[in-house]
């Protein structure tokens, strides 16, 4: 090196020492986590520890009903709702004029019926949310009770060497520790399948639960059409019972997993014969709802689509058999009948006496419905008749208070949304 | 052009003809409709008429020939015939008289194979001969028979059979040889039990039941109302019989038919629970001659308005008007595209509802029906129809809009292709006293009533369409095409054509 240029480099670098004395400084990787947490967590810095990222709050004046989905959680209703305007994914408590309700995800492309699928579970440490995306990605949000309001993970369901896509119509389970099963339509296979956490926190296995390949079961040569409108219950000896409907044949089918395999059975083809009439085909089995009884019983809540009627099932020791609950018909003011297709958005529980609670839709007069055993007859009660109330009924009975929370979207004409909610204690 | 959807159809039904998918049929029900409309139906058979009729009862192409064997007088082991053979079709003419029917057929060249036949110790010796004539005319009288179980068109005085120029051959060789074509004895044989065989074949061919020959029922039947809906299974039962007195004559007119008809419902659930309404009984009016003529018509049918109203009650009180919804609305048939409706035009916001929707309908009160001969159309009026619009949100049918009018349609008959039915072609719709109620209506604010009822109107020329059928009260495969029709002032004459055989029912 020539002095020139030593001189040179020297200058240059007492130039560089100057200035850096002058820039603030870079920063350096101070977390308090240690080690980092690990996705979907992220580290609360004042506590040191790894949590559940804060969700959003929602911001909107008032609480959507879209898709809406209910439990009672320590005497508090919690309800998952989809906000049509915003589209957003929203899970809180809704109640008083500051509702606590946050953002989970915001939705993007066209959806299915503009009302995504929306599954909620009050899970043993959790409460468990599933919605599906446009894409059909389903997705799994998941708080645990230790956390406040507004700390959830979010993670998308994915399966290793697997894919699927989301229809409409999941149902979810989850186990007392904690790993969760999601049964839902696949939209391009159009079977029913499952997808099943195998670790807790950790990965997902995919399961085929009806691929319609025994035809035998049903007549009909289409298919495509599984798994809609499925719902599903866990016995106490970890077995798994989905009710759901075959759109190709129009049937209800209920899937049983015992022992690690899956069995499939259609309860109701839809055929009555009548002596004066001949046989007459229907499509039912839409919009199920499953409870077990104290027996240990299966029953089901289901939709007669073609007549519009909300029937009630029980199966007990390998017996179907099936009632009319409502029969889906009024008198007018000309005093003749018309049909009232009832039916829709089904949800069933048991009340203190260990008797079927049925909330569900009159759609031809856009109201919600109860429907209780009384007595042995059926009785049918008017929750809500003002405007269009009754999409997305869903309810939840708290086993412990009797507190039964119903809720329900009213549609504005115009397609404004909001929450209807009937708070009842001791029902 | 929207084809109507058979709402219309079920609206002004007459007394047959029901589509299967809507309706069973039973054809030995138990019990009669009791309370007969006297007189309800006529029908006049032209002289053109009685000639297709007969002809459709001889064969339109082929001609019946049979006759037994028959012995000869004089020579006990020799036997004629039998004969089983059909020939070629001639013309045919008749003639109504007062009280009988004079009929002439004209055969062409025609050709009978004849056997004898000769027993002969063990053995029967056969030979056949042809008898040719370049023609045959075979003339019959024919006179209406009261019955025990009916009135029969009989035979009064026995064919009278005339042979052209006959030729009697031998056909190959003889093995009696006793027999030749040159006996004239033979000769005469032979000729003489042609002319008895095509004789009695033509007896017996032209013999039978006049009514049934028309088609007309004389019966009871019973429709049932099939519906997914079990408040929509009505049932209706309908008997004919003859008129009292002399229901069933000929003349110089032609044949003249007349019936009663009984028509009782068992209520659907879907109508209100009323009876039907008395219905004033009309005296027939013959039918001329000269209409039939102006149509070449064969058969002209009276229906009058007191059956035409009585079948209208029966069927609404039986639950077909009762419309709509039997299938998901995807699969509707039916249905329309929402956009079709323009439900906007009177403040429904349907934007959440998918594409397509269905219409459904129910009556509120009994329809009537009114014969207008000046302008040679039947005036429908229901009251209190109540149309309701249903369509899918979020997958579940929701009723949009529900309107209940009055309506009035001027319908017009046509001629029809098809067999057994009748064009009506839907010529105005008016509608007055609207009202609409909708959950899904955006503005709580009065519709104006013009407004609405333009709407209505619309609403309506999509659901009936431009044109509709009405099936006639006739038995299945009559086979009958309606070619024109004439609207009077207590009942409508539909003019018909007997169709070949190849012409089917719709």
């Amino acid at each position: 090196m020539t002095r020139r240029r030593a001189t040179t480099c020297l200058s240059l670098l007492a130039l560089l020492g100057a200035a850096s004395a002058l820039l603030p400084a870079c920063p350096t990787s101070t977390s308090t986590c240690a080690p980092a947490c690990a996705a979907p967590l992220a580290c609360d810095e004042q506590a040191g520890v790894c949590r559940a990222p804060r969700r959003a709050r929602y911001a909107g004046a008032s609480v959507p009903g879209r898709s809406a989905r209910v439990v009672v959680r320590d005497g508090a209703p919690i309800v998952a709702v989809f906000d049509p305007a915003r589209r957003q994914v929203l899970v809180g408590d809704p109640r008083g004029d500051a509702p606590r309700m946050v953002v989970l995800d915001e939705l993007e492309g066209a959806l299915s019926a503009q009302a995504p699928t929306l599954a909620l579970v009050a899970g043993e440490q959790a409460l468990h949310v599933v919605w599906a995306s446009a894409s059909g990605q389903l997705m799994l949000g998941k708080r645990t009770y230790e956390d406040t309001t507004d700390r959830w993970t979010v993670e998308a369901v994915a399966v290793e060497g697997g894919s699927y896509t989301a229809g409409q119509g999941a149902a979810l389970v989850v186990a007392p520790d904690g790993l969760e099963v999601i049964v839902f339509h696949d939209a391009q296979a159009g079977t029913l399948r499952a997808l099943r956490r195998v670790v807790a926190g950790g990965a997902w296995a995919i399961e085929e639960v009806d691929r319609g390949a025994e035809s035998e079961r049903d007549a009909c040569p289409a298919r495509g059409g599984l798994g809609l409108f499925p719902s599903a219950v866990r016995t106490s000896r970890g077995e798994l019972y989905v009710a759901y409907h075959d759109a190709s044949c129009g049937t209800l089918r209920l899937a049983r997993w015992r022992e690690g395999l899956w069995s499939v059975e259609v309860l109701d083809q839809g055929a009555e014969r009548d002596a004066r009439t001949p046989d007459l085909d229907s499509i039912t089995g839409r919009h199920t709802a499953l409870a077990l009884d104290a027996e240990g019983a299966l029953l089901i809540a289901y939709q007669d689509a073609t007549r519009g009627r909300l029937l009630y099932g029980k199966l007990a020791q390998d017996r179907f058999t099936r009632e009319v609950v409502d029969p889906g018909l009024v008198l007018d003011r000309f005093a003749q009948q018309r049909p009232a297709f009832t039916g829709a958005f089904n949800a069933l529980t048991l009340d203190a006496s260990n008797q079927p609670v049925i909330t569900t839709m009159n759609a031809t007069d856009a109201e919600l419905l109860r429907a209780r055993r009384v007595g042995g007859a059926w009785e049918l009660t008017t929750l809500a008749d003002e405007g269009l109330v009754g999409f997305f009924a869903h309810h939840a009975r708290d086993a412990a208070t009797g507190r039964a929370v119903i809720v329900s979207e009213r549609i504005s004409p115009g397609g404004g949304s909001s929450l209807v909610l009937i708070d009842e204690v001791g029902q | 052009m929207r084809r109507a959807p058979h709402i219309l159809i079920i609206a002004l039904m007459g007394l047959g003809l029901i589509s299967c998918e809507e309706a069973r049929l039973r054809e030995d029900p138990l019990g009669q409709a009791t309370n007969p409309q006297q007189r309800a139906m006529r029908a006049l058979l032209s002289q053109r008429g009685l000639a297709a009729l007969l002809t459709r009862t001889l064969g339109e192409q082929r001609v019946a020939i049979r006759g037994s064997a028959a012995g000869v007088v004089g020579d006990e082991t020799l036997q004629l015939g039998p004969v089983t053979q059909d020939v070629a079709m001639g013309v045919l003419d008749v003639v109504p008289l007062a009280s009988t029917l004079d009929a002439t057929l004209t055969l062409p060249e025609t050709t009978l194979l004849i056997p004898t036949r000769r027993a002969s110790g063990a053995q029967t010796q056969i030979c056949r001969w042809r008898v040719r004539v370049t023609s045959a005319s075979v003339s019959w009288q024919l006179a209406i028979s009261p019955e025990a179980d009916g009135y029969m068109l009989r035979v009064d005085r026995a064919p009278l059979v005339q042979l052209e120029d006959p030729q009697v051959a031998l056909v190959g060789s003889c093995a009696d040889p006793t027999l030749s074509a040159a006996d004239e004895a033979l000769r005469q044989e032979l000729v003489g039990y042609a002319r008895q065989v095509i004789a009695e074949s033509i007896a017996q061919a032209v013999e039978g039941d006049p009514i049934a020959g028309v088609s007309l029922i004389s019966r009871s039947l019973e429709l049932t109302r099939l519906s997914a809906f079990e408040h929509r299974r009505g049932q209706l039962l309908l008997t004919g019989q003859p008129s009292s007195g002399n229901p069933v004559r000929l003349s110089a007119d032609g044949l003249t038919l007349e019936m009663d008809y009984a028509l009782q419902s068992r209520n659907a659930r879907c109508v209100p629970p009323i009876g039907p309404a008395p219905v004033e009984a009309i005296l027939p009016t013959p039918i001329s001659p000269a209409l039939l003529r102006q149509f070449d018509a064969d058969v002209g049918l009276s229906l009058n308005a007191a059956l035409l109203n009585r079948a209208l009650q029966a069927l609404t009180l039986s639950g077909f008007m009762c419309r709509g919804l039997e299938q998901p609305i995807a699969e509707d048939p039916a249905g329309f595209l929402l956009k079709e409706l323009r439900l906007g035009d009177v403040g429904v916001d349907a934007s959440l509802a998918a594409e397509r929707v269905s219409v459904a309908l129910s009556p509120g009160g009994l329809p009537s029906l009114q014969l207008s001969a000046e302008s040679g159309v039947i005036r429908m009026t229901v009251p209190d129809l109540v149309v309701t619009i249903h369509g899918e949100v979020f997958g579940v049918r929701s009723r949009l809009a529900e309107v209940t009018l009055s309506v009035q349609l001027s319908l017009r008959p046509t001629a029809q292709r098809a067999a057994g039915v009748l064009g009506l072609a839907v010529e105005t719709i008016e509608v007055t006293a609207a009202s609409l109620s909708s959950e899904w209506r955006a503005s709580e604010a009065a519709l104006a009533d013009a407004t609405l009822q333009q709407w209505a109107r619309r609403l309506l020329v999509l659901v009936f369409g431009q044109e509709t059928v009405l099936p006639l009260p006739l038995e299945p495969d009559n086979g009958l095409i309606a070619v024109g029709a004439q609207v009077r002032a207590n009942d409508m004459i539909v003019l018909l054509r007997f169709g070949t055989t190849q012409e089917g029912a719709p």
